[in-house]
């Protein structure tokens, strides 16, 4: 038998959010909303799209795949053509780094302006600009692993790996969301500095399950 | 037997403590994803900023007040979590959807799968329980509601214009109908 006190918080565990939200969920609901257009294009009816639309849909799955095979069939030609030509013969480190845009979302902080600057340097590739303006933001606030990431990758790009090791190393001690991105980053820098025991050290530690647990078995394999 | 808290819990703490950077990283990393499979599957880049605003607003009130704790990666998790939503979508819209088994697109683990079957179930419950509670009568509906936003139930009490000791008498009764139709729908 349950008892009445179970119910009871049974009722509010599954209705409290629905009926009665505290204004920390609100909060994270605008936080959602503001995301939401950061990468989701707005504006598309969702409303008018329902069934009529399927069977040309499907239509056109069919004929796809006719070109599909035309395709494949061109693609892999290319293929074979570009690995013998190998145009993009790079160095594991550049083939590994990663690529990923940073967008600043912050709000109401000192910091804010002198990091999306930096962001929009570092977007483009220019880590000697950006520098000194992650330098500015980490010492404005040495525990945020993001900034120290982003800090980190630039002064690895910049010839400064000790330095950004260092940092990286911090934040694979903590407990932040970037502490496997530290470890992966850690292990690309001595890749960069030809250190392979200590990036397949670093590569170790990445766990399975981790995003990047594939690609540090696969940097791991070409390493040996 | 204590639980596997995986490491990804971390991003859960992310969005109860609403981290801008923890939900910044969720969505660059997932939304592309999302919206990739979605827009695969008979839907708008719409359809898809939707579903994954609904799934992370799940897992946030499920952490928040059912205590979720991850024992999986977060990614697949979160991604499973749309996908599934996705398909009951199209299920709704009487569309079939061109992917159909649940693992073609993610590779999945046993434990992810597991989070997010308890996830859906935990996201049933409380549909369920909404739909006992739109049952009630108005002054029900409102004396509960106020009662949940946790305040003094003096203040409920003057916020509703009624006294006290009618408040008190009116919300007891109102939970006990309200607990009856949930102990005969979920506990037998």
């Amino acid at each position: 038998m349950i008892n009445d006190e179970e119910v009871n918080r049974e009722i509010y565990s599954n209705l409290k959010y629905k009926l009665a939200p505290d204004a920390q969920d609100k909060a994270f609901e605008s936080s959602l909303k503001e995301m939401r257009s950061a990468y989701f294009a707005a504006g598309q009816a969702a409303a008018e799209f329902p069934q009529e639309s399927t069977p040309i849909k499907e239509a056109k799955v069919v004929s796809l795949q006719s070109y599909l095979k035309w395709a494949t069939g061109v693609a892999a030609v290319l293929m074979v053509g570009l690995f013998i030509w190998a145009p993009w013969n790079t160095s594991l480190y550049e083939d590994y780094a990663i690529s990923q845009t940073l967008s600043v979302a912050e709000r109401g902080q000192a910091d804010a302006n002198t990091m999306s600057r930096a962001a929009e340097y570092y977007n483009k590739k220019d880590y000697a600009a950006a520098k000194p303006l992650f330098a500015e933001a980490y010492q404005a606030a040495p525990e945020d692993a993001l900034t120290g990431y982003y800090y980190a990758i630039t002064l690895i790009e910049t010839k400064e790996e000790d330095k950004g090791r260092a940092i990286l190393t911090d934040i694979y001690n903590g407990e932040s969301v970037f502490k496997y991105d530290a470890a992966f980053y850690i292990a690309l820098s001595h890749v960069k500095q030809d250190q392979k025991k200590e990036a397949v050290d670093w590569l170790n530690k990445i766990p399975s399950g981790n995003n990047h647990y594939d690609a540090a078995q696969e940097l791991k394999k070409k390493l040996n | 037997m204590a639980k596997n808290i995986h490491a990804d819990q971390s991003y859960i703490i992310g969005l109860l403590n609403n981290d801008s950077r923890v939900i910044n990283e969720i969505y660059k990393r997932c939304a592309g994803k999302i919206k990739s499979y979605i827009v695969f599957n008979n839907g708008t880049e719409d359809d898809a900023a939707d579903i994954f605003q609904e799934a992370l607003v799940d897992v946030y009130n499920q952490a928040k007040y059912k205590s979720l704790e991850l024992t999986c990666p977060f990614e697949p998790f979160l991604l499973l979590i749309c996908k599934r939503k996705w398909l009951n979508e199209l299920k709704k819209r009487s569309v079939i959807p061109v992917t159909k088994s649940d693992d073609d697109v993610y590779d999945v683990g046993e434990d992810t799968f597991a989070m997010a079957e308890q996830l859906e179930d935990e996201n049933n419950k409380s549909t369920l329980f909404l739909e006992m509670f739109e049952k009630l009568g108005e002054r029900c509906k409102e004396i509960i509601t106020w009662s949940m936003k946790g305040e003094a139930q003096e203040k409920v009490a003057e916020a509703l214009g009624v006294t006290y000791g009618y408040l008190r008498k009116k919300k007891s009764e109102c939970m006990a109908s309200l607990m009856k139709m949930v102990q005969e729908k979920t506990f037998n």
